[in-house]
Formats: C-alpha cells, structure tokens, sequence
C-alpha cells in the first residue's frame, strides 16, 4: 500500500515538476519583454554581464513611447477593429449557421462546401482581392477597412451550424406549433441556446483580431489608422536597436487583451473547452 | 399592410410613454439594427466621398532605418519638387518592409507578402533596396523588364545606371534582364543614409504612374 502511495507521489511530483518546467519556458519571454521595458539600451543589449533586473527601473521608456506614438488612437483603433469583427462574425456566422444547420433549401450541400474550401486555403490567397476591393471601395486607412475580413467568418458558420445541429428538433418544432414564424423562431429559440457557440466564436474572433498584422499592416498604413500589432511593426523599423522602447511599446499593446482576459476569464475557458480549440 | 394597421390599432388610445414603450419593447432589434444602418450609410458615404484620392506615386523602401517615410523631410521635399497638391493627389513612401531575399525563401514574411499584394494590386510604383536584393526580387518576375516598352524612356536616359538580374526562362536558361537602376550615388545615399553599401530601385511590374517614378529619379539624383 506505501510503495502504491510512494509511486503516486513520485508521478504526481515528476508531473508537477514538467508543468513548473514548462511554466516558465512560456513566461520567460514574456518576463523578458516586461524587465527589458526598464532598462537603458546599454543594459538590454549587454551579455557579459548579462543584466536580468536593470540596475534603475527607467519609467522614461513608457513615456517616450507614449509621447511619440499616440497610444489612446491605437487602443481605440484596436478596439474597434475587436469589436466590429466580433459584432460582424457573430451576428453573420449565427445567421449561416441556423440556415446551414436547420433548414432545408436547395444548393445547400453546395453552398456549405464553398464555406468549408474557405477554411481549407490559406489567408494569404484572399488578402490581393480583399485589399482591391476596399482600395476601390476608397476605403484605405479606416475602421473600416481593419474591420472588413472579419465581416463574415466560414469557421464561425461551421462552429455555429455544428451548434445548431445539436439542438433538438423539438424545441422549433414548438415554437413553430404556437405559432412563431422562421424569423421568432431562429431569434427568440434557437439562438439564445447556442449562446455557448456563440461566445467561443467571439474570443476567437477576438484573439485573432488582436493578433492579426498582415491585414492592418497593408490596409491601414498611416499610424492614425491602423491597429496596435501593425504600430508594432512600424516601431520595430524605427526603434530596430532601442529594445527597452521597443518592449515598452509591446507591453503596452499587451494591455487591452490583458483586461478583455480577466474581464471573461470564465468564458475564455469555456469557450475553449467548448470548441476544443487552442488559441 | 394588415400588419401594419393591426399596429395602428393597438397603438390608439395609448398615452405617448406607451406608444414609446410598446414600440421599444417590440421592436427595438429592428430599430438598433435600423439605426447601425442608417450610421454605416453616412460613415461609408462620407468616405467614398472624400477618402478617395488618386495617387500620384507609391514607392516602397525595403531593408531601411532612415527617415524617409510619409511625412518625413525626405518626403515633404519630394511633393514640393514635384509639386503635388496632397489634397488631390497621395503621395506615400512606405518603409516598412524589412524582407532579404539573398538569404533564401521570404514567403510567409509579412512584409514580404505585403510587397506582393502592393505590386499585384497596381498599388505600388517602384520599391528601393539594396541591390541584390533588387536583383533577386527582380529574377522572380515581381519588376517591370527595362526592355519592355513602357520603359522606353527610364532605358533613354539612364543607359548607364542599369541594372540586370538572372531570370528564368521557359525552356530551363536563364537570361539577363535589365531590371533596376543604380541610384547608389543619390540623396538617398549621400544624405539620408538610408542603405549601407549601394542601393537601386526596380519598377513594379504593373506600375501606373510611370511619368512619377522618372520625377522622383530626377529628384533623388539631382546634383
């Protein structure tokens, strides 16, 4: 019975061990940014000695950043971007997925697998015909223009009509025999169940918005426009050897899906465990 | 119709808070989404109306640190030699793509697929680099050949800046195409040191405003 329990202790610490291990080779990067952040140039760039804490807690780099880029602009541009394209994908991903999922109507097999080939090529394919079509839309530099890819969302549809389909029947069925049309139906019954669905879509919609530089990079160019990640890179050509200013800036930009985390922890988690997706 | 006279009917009667309210309660999806409507309509109209500006040159620098990007005095001085009007006309230098194609393969580099898009798009008019890496990006097809016709005139008058880059032919050869022009001797260069060890500048492969690209040669290599 003791060597049972002695075995079980000693998984239980080799396990926790490979977790603290792993714990820290995923927070290292993130420590490293937030203490460069502080340090003078000569300290972040120096190896021998190698500086870990800097030797005066330099304030200064935030100031600077902020000063020479208009920090409020950019967290108001990205968080207009987050919030139209999760507005957009969820509204439209709900609707196709309730028509994908429940109801019945000719071409639908066909429609669904233009859906899915949309989730089977790479981004990149679509960045020339969207960046035309904006461009000729004059609608370069705007809100716009960073919200416009997330406008609809295939992975959303098929998450949404995967919901949708394991809903039962006999909740619309009803609904409809008390008289609701197709319109109550989808608005007042169905969609309030795939709430779960509906919010795993969001954070993802959301973390990628917030993580996506190509789009905002080539749509948005001017530093008024554009989002935080985009900025990033902007700043990474101009501070390319002051790393302290550099991680100031990204330790800022950090901020905004620092706080929508804490703010939805719980659905975060849920929605990942819901969709079985990693962020 | 019917619907809408069933509303009428219920509504009489009632005082103007119970109107509102009765209205609210029943219908304000359609009233939000109405609204939103009614606002992207202005926000869409009021930009394709007053955003869209044509431009008059967009050049691309790879692989540089210096200031000479939009709004920079580099830039500010270019749109009075050239005397654009910035009301009418974008004039944009675009520095940030930071890509090395001697290296080796830079597809997934996001700059560098952002140059693509640029060219493919018929955004971009010319882009400056070092000058290999003009020479590799230009063995991949992404430049205006210097022998086609369009460039008649950059072939006139800088004969002797001209540079080549190995391109692939159909039948497996490769032939010297006249891709670039030197412009290592340029303000570029001499003032604003924006490369290290000579620079050149290549035309986009769909570029529009060819007279601006040769103004803006002017303007980099005036005495």
């Amino acid at each position: 019975m003791d060597s049972v329990r002695t075995k079980d202790k000693i998984v239980r610490i080799v396990i926790h061990v490979i977790l603290i291990v792993m714990s820290i080779i995923m927070i290292v990067p993130f420590l490293w940014m937030a203490l460069t952040a502080f340090k003078t140039v000569q300290e972040s760039t120096s190896i021998t000695p190698f500086v870990i804490f800097p030797s005066e807690w330099k304030f200064e780099n935030f100031v600077e950043v902020w000063e020479n880029y208009n920090f409020l602009i950019l967290y108001k541009n990205t968080l207009l971007m987050i919030f139209f394209r999760v507005l957009c994908a969820v509204l439209t991903a709900t609707m196709a997925g309730y028509a994908f999922g429940r109801l019945r109507f000719p071409g639908k097999n066909f429609l669904f697998s233009l859906v899915l080939i949309q989730m089977m090529v790479p981004p990149q394919i679509f960045l020339l015909p969207q960046y035309l079509m904006v461009s000729k839309m004059g609608m370069l530099n705007t809100t716009f223009a960073l919200v416009f890819p997330g406008l609809v969302s295939a992975f959303g549809t098929y998450l949404l009509k995967t919901s949708f389909q394991g809903l039962p029947k006999d909740l619309e069925e009803a609904a409809a025999i008390d008289g609701c049309n197709i319109g109550q139906r989808f608005l007042l019954i169905m969609a309030p169940l795939t709430r779960s669905g509906m919010v795993s879509l969001g954070i993802f919609t959301a973390v990628f918005a917030f993580k996506d530089l190509m789009w905002p990079m080539i749509a948005c160019t001017s530093i008024e426009t554009t989002s935080l990640s985009a900025a990033l890179a902007k700043m990474q050509g101009q501070f390319a050897a002051n790393y302290p200013q550099l991680m100031a800036a990204a330790l800022m930009a950090c901020i905004p899906m620092i706080v929508i985390y804490l703010i939805f922890q719980k659905q975060f988690v849920e929605g990942i465990a819901t969709s079985g997706g990693k962020l | 119709m019917k619907w809408l006279e069933q509303e009428k009917k219920k509504l009489t009667g009632l005082s103007r808070k119970a109107k509102l309210e009765y209205v609210w309660q029943y219908y304000k999806l359609w009233l939000i989404g109405g609204a939103a409507l009614i606002l992207f309509g202005i926000y869409f109209g009021f930009h394709l109306v007053n955003a869209n500006r044509d431009t008059h040159l967009y050049v691309g620098f790879v692989n540089t640190y210096a200031d000479v990007g939009n709004d920079s005095d580099f830039w500010k001085n270019y749109v009075e030699y050239s005397q654009t009007d910035i009301d009418e006309e974008n004039v944009i230098f675009d520095k940030e793509m930071y890509f090395d194609m001697t290296q080796g393969d830079v597809r997934g580099n996001h700059y560098y697929e952002k140059l693509v898009v640029l060219i493919d798009s018929k955004t971009l008019d010319a882009v400056v680099t070092e000058t290999e890496n003009l020479r590799s990006l230009g063995a991949n097809g992404r430049l205006l050949d210097l022998n086609n016709e369009r460039a008649d005139r950059f072939m006139e008058k800088y004969e002797d800046r001209i540079i080549t880059a190995a391109v692939d032919q159909e039948d497996g050869t490769t032939r010297e195409v006249p891709i670039g022009i030197d412009i290592s001797d340029s303000i570029l260069m001499t003032e604003e040191d924006a490369y290290v060890g000579g620079c050149a500048i290549g035309i986009s492969s769909h570029a529009e405003h060819l007279d601006a690209v040769l103004e803006f040669l002017d303007y980099i290599l005036q005495e």
